[in-house]
């Protein structure tokens, strides 16, 4: 069962357009990462998926559900963890848990309690004091305090350090291991990333360029380098590469389209090497073309 | 509602310092007669007025801050969707939100008060402010809730920064001008009760649109200000201007009164001749609007004439003795007291406004026979004007000031005589009341003096003969008119052999006089020289002497009981010639209470109660209605008023 359904999602601002006919579904027990580079469409889709945008055309289901006309039930079982955390900057961390207690039919206060301590944030410190890793490890544990079934994380760990952003993504591992939590996140730290995400997907220009396992998608793509004058051969074509590049001793090219199996290397290729997932994000949708 | 009760309780703790400070604030008041400046001021009226008064700002204030801050700031500081990441429904946020700021400015309000309250005061703001109890309670608590509601509709389009705040100012400009000329109508017309209905209509219904449009916003707009905004002004002003339309209906639905809807006739006032007569009354739920027609009973034909009663008090509208025109002051801004005209032989005639105004309500306000003049005396002058061409005629300084009980009365179109009623008070002497009589020639603009009668006693008051050349002199407390003769100033008294009742002129000049006679009322007829020409009983204890459906025959009502029995009155038909009686009706009065032309139309009519106006036929004795009326059950005492109020031509 998928619990984030987007069918043929379109949205604009005026003339704008932010969203155009994208379509991806999330499997239950996955962990979705959504990429794209600043303004591509990922905020815009995000509030799709939470209920507070209302698409052209197209529609979004959570939990089987349509979120724009059923937002408020289906919150009760999913978590949320906003681009940069919000909360009423008067309330305390346990004024806002009891807050939120009150609104979900699970809550596990002191499971928060706990985690907040862990990570040394302040329980009675009003939440507009906290530091910006505090504020998102107060978020990300209300996220997770109702025991949700769906998690959506807006760029969790934009702001922050790189010990804090580890720390983020080892809970959120954590977390997943236990609960078998759906995760669906956008970021831009896609080392992070890489690590926890079974499926990702790439946003460019407001289309939805690649959906799909990271594993197949690293299976792949390949960095392949070539000697100078290669770029029209016929193999490397067959290849379907997506970034060419112009070096000193010749031409290095990502490959959208190998086959481990069956791909062979063009005539005089002097190396066939993997990409990481940033390397594949650049060369889709941030390196020269 | 469990989520919106949960926003609501997170609301009230965030600002429940709020409620400390006004509770603080409602100290104050107590301290202030101890302070040095409070001297010569009653201390327990500067308390409860103070107290009163950082209430009603308090309130003000924090309707207007609160509303602009909870929903509002929160969006445009992208901190609203905290709330809508939770299983929260945006009428939950929304509600849980403007009830806690609602609670949270009435309450503080309320607890400004509380001290001065429990030291014993007053802080009704009905007794304090003189606002009307009935009122107050409709605008009070709403006001301020519009204002909260309000404020954060304000804040969120100018927060928004988008170029629907352009939309916004013209709307608010269009919606603003309906409304305050859909006031102007009503307010013009006179119809202020309906007015304040709609007023205080208008209060709720802004109240309840701008809350629509506020949780429009935050349902369908969510965490998107600019959505937000847009979907707000887009139900604002469109549930606005559909309110503006309403109220225009409203407007034309009161203002498009006829006499068929009124619920009663209060003043009717038949023409001396023709078939036109004025009838004011309250129409049927339309907040007490009382307007003032002139209706043809031969045709039907009506025309709203006045919207407020009040100023037909003022012998408003007056009818020319030949029937042809009626002419009415009608106040307008700036103008004064304007003069309308209407030609009552013309088919199909509307009124005319006339050239002439008056910056004031003159003492006394009179038509030329013809119809082709007005005049008007003041208290220091009388005037002249020439009704068609609007040319004042005649501004003639009088020898004295004049009041409310002195009259005029044109002898013909080129005559006007001028009658003045004084109390003259000598050191040393008993009271004198004096009634003199001028004549003005108004070709020549000449006040000549014709006679003056002097008369010991305190202040009385006279009826005019339809001529002018007779008058029945009162001296008060004395119930026995003299007759006079204003031409040569002899008076004679009249032969009463009873307790007087009633002394009236008929057209012809004749006198009638009733007298109490055991449980009978004598009915006696004299010439104008004095001599008894019949002599008849009535059964009852009062008679209404009304006008004469045929020449020679009188209508006369006869009142036998009490006045809230609507069949205690009965009408009869009295032959002046014989002296003969003839039942016309019970529960019957006849409308025309003072000279009519013998034989007209409002010499014929008669009324039920306040209700249905009928018209008797004297040949054949039948009644017929010509209106019927919404209230026939009321009681019959308005005959007495109508005498009062109604003048002779």
């Amino acid at each position: 069962m998928s619990l984030i359904e987007v069918e043929d999602l379109t949205v604009r601002y005026g003339r704008r357009t932010a969203l155009e006919g994208v379509s991806f579904a999330v499997p239950e027990g996955s962990v979705y990462a959504l990429l794209g580079r600043n303004g591509a469409g990922k905020s815009s889709l995000v509030r799709c998926l939470l209920g507070e945008q209302l698409p052209v055309s197209g529609r979004t289901l959570l939990l089987g559900h349509d979120v724009w006309r059923e937002r408020a039930s289906i919150l009760a079982e999913v978590g949320v963890v906003h681009e940069s955390p919000d909360a009423p900057p008067a309330m305390t961390a346990s004024q806002l848990s009891r807050f939120c207690s009150r609104l979900y039919p699970r809550w596990d206060g002191a499971g928060l309690s706990a985690r907040l301590r862990r990570f040394g944030v302040p329980e009675n410190v009003p939440f507009g004091k906290l530091s910006r890793g505090q504020r998102g490890q107060v978020a990300l544990g209300l996220a997770l305090a109702p025991a949700p079934r769906l998690l959506i994380l807006d760029d969790p760990t934009l702001g922050l350090d790189p010990v804090a952003r580890r720390s983020v993504f080892e809970e959120l591992i954590g977390d997943l291991a236990d609960r078998g939590t759906t995760v669906f996140l956008t970021s831009h730290d896609l080392g992070g990333v890489e690590g926890i995400a079974d499926r990702v997907g790439i946003l460019q220009e407001g289309r939805l360029v690649i959906d799909e396992e990271v594993e197949t998608l690293k299976r792949r793509f390949r960095r392949v380098r070539l000697p100078p004058g290669s770029e029209e051969s016929p193999q490397l074509a067959d290849l379907t590469p997506v970034a060419l590049t112009s070096r000193a001793w010749g031409v290095e090219a990502v490959v959208s389209g190998w086959d481990d199996e069956r791909s062979a290397l063009p005539a005089g290729a002097a190396e066939v090497s993997a990409l990481t997932l940033e390397e594949i994000f650049l060369a889709l949708v941030g390196g020269p073309q | 509602m469990k989520g919106m009760l949960t926003v609501l309780a997170r609301e009230l703790a965030e600002w429940r310092l709020l409620f400390l400070v006004a509770l603080v604030l409602g100290l104050f008041p107590l301290a202030l007669p101890w302070l040095p400046n409070a001297g010569g001021l009653d201390p327990a009226e500067l308390r409860d007025a103070t107290a009163l008064g950082l209430a009603a700002v308090a309130g003000c204030v924090l309707a207007f801050v609160l509303g602009a801050s909870v929903l509002a700031r929160d969006l445009s500081e992208r901190r609203l969707g905290f709330y809508f990441v939770r299983p929260l429904s945006g009428a939950a946020i929304w509600g849980g939100k403007m009830l806690g700021a609602a609670i949270l400015c009435l309450g503080s309000s309320a607890l400004v008060l509380l001290p001065a309250v429990l030291a014993g005061g007053d802080v009704a703001p009905t007794s304090r402010w003189g606002l009307d109890p009935e009122v107050l309670p409709f605008l009070l608590v709403p006001g301020l809730l519009l204002l909260l509601v309000g404020s954060h509709a304000g804040s969120v389009m100018v927060r928004s920064r988008s170029p629907w705040l352009a939309f916004d100012v013209a709307s608010l400009a269009l919606v603003t001008a309906a409304f305050w000329a859909c006031q102007r109508l009503l307010q013009r017309e006179g119809a202020i009760g309906s007015l304040q209905r709609m007023q205080i209509s208008l209060v709720w219904t802004f109240l309840v649109v701008t809350a629509v449009a506020g949780l429009v916003q935050v349902v369908r707009g969510r965490t998107d200000l600019h959505r937000g905004h847009r979907l707000l002004s887009l139900t604002l002003w469109s549930l606005l201007g559909a309110t503006a339309l309403g109220s225009f209906s409203y407007a034309r639905w009161v203002l498009g009164v006829t006499p068929r809807d009124l619920t009663g006739f209060r003043e009717i006032l038949p023409a001396p001749s023709g078939s036109w007569i004025a009838l004011g009354g309250e129409a049927a739920g339309r907040g007490g609007y009382a307007p003032v027609f002139l209706f043809d009973l031969a045709s039907g034909r009506s025309i709203k004439i006045l919207g407020d009663i009040e100023i037909y008090r003022m012998r408003n509208p007056a009818f020319s003795r030949d029937g042809s025109r009626a002419v009415w002051m009608s106040w307008s801004a700036g103008e004064g007291y304007v003069l309308s005209a209407l030609d009552l032989r013309r088919p199909g005639a509307v009124p005319v406004q006339t050239r002439i105004s008056y910056p004031q309500r003159p003492v006394f306000f009179v038509i030329a026979p013809d119809g082709s003049r007005v005049a008007a005396l003041w208290r220091d002058r009388v005037t002249v004007d020439d009704l068609r061409t609007g040319r004042m005629l005649v501004s003639q300084l009088l020898p004295d000031d004049f009041e409310y009980d002195d009259r005029l009365l044109f002898i013909d179109a080129g005559h006007l005589r001028i009658f003045r009623s004084e109390a003259i008070e000598r050191l040393g002497q008993p009271p004198v009341w004096r009634l003199s009589t001028l004549d003005l020639e108004i070709a020549t603009r000449r006040i000549v003096p014709v006679t003056s009668i002097e008369m010991t006693g305190h202040e009385g008051g006279f009826d005019l003969s339809p001529a002018g050349t007779h008058a029945l002199l009162y001296r008060y407390p004395s119930q026995k008119p003299l007759l006079a003769d204003l031409l040569t100033g002899r008076t004679m008294a009249l032969p009463f052999s009873k307790d007087p009742l009633l002394t009236r002129f008929l057209p012809d000049g004749r006198l009638i006089l009733t007298e109490a006679e055991g449980g009978r009322v004598l009915f006696r007829l004299l010439s104008s020289e004095g001599a008894e020409q019949i002599r008849i009983a009535l059964p009852g204890v009062r008679l209404l002497i009304g006008g004469q459906p045929a020449p020679d025959f009188l209508a006369v009502a006869a009142w036998t009981g009490s006045s809230k029995d609507s069949k205690a009155w009965t009408s009869w038909l009295v032959d002046l010639e014989t002296g003969h009686l003839r039942m016309i009706g019970r529960g019957l009065l006849p409308t025309a209470v003072g000279p009519r032309e013998p034989g007209s139309l409002p010499a014929r009519m008669f009324h039920r109660g306040r209700g249905d106006l009928l018209l008797f036929d004297p040949a054949t004795g039948k009644l017929q209605t010509v209106l019927p009326g919404l209230d026939r059950a009321r009681d019959l005492s308005a005959p007495w008023m109508l005498e009062m109020v109604i003048p002779g031509p």
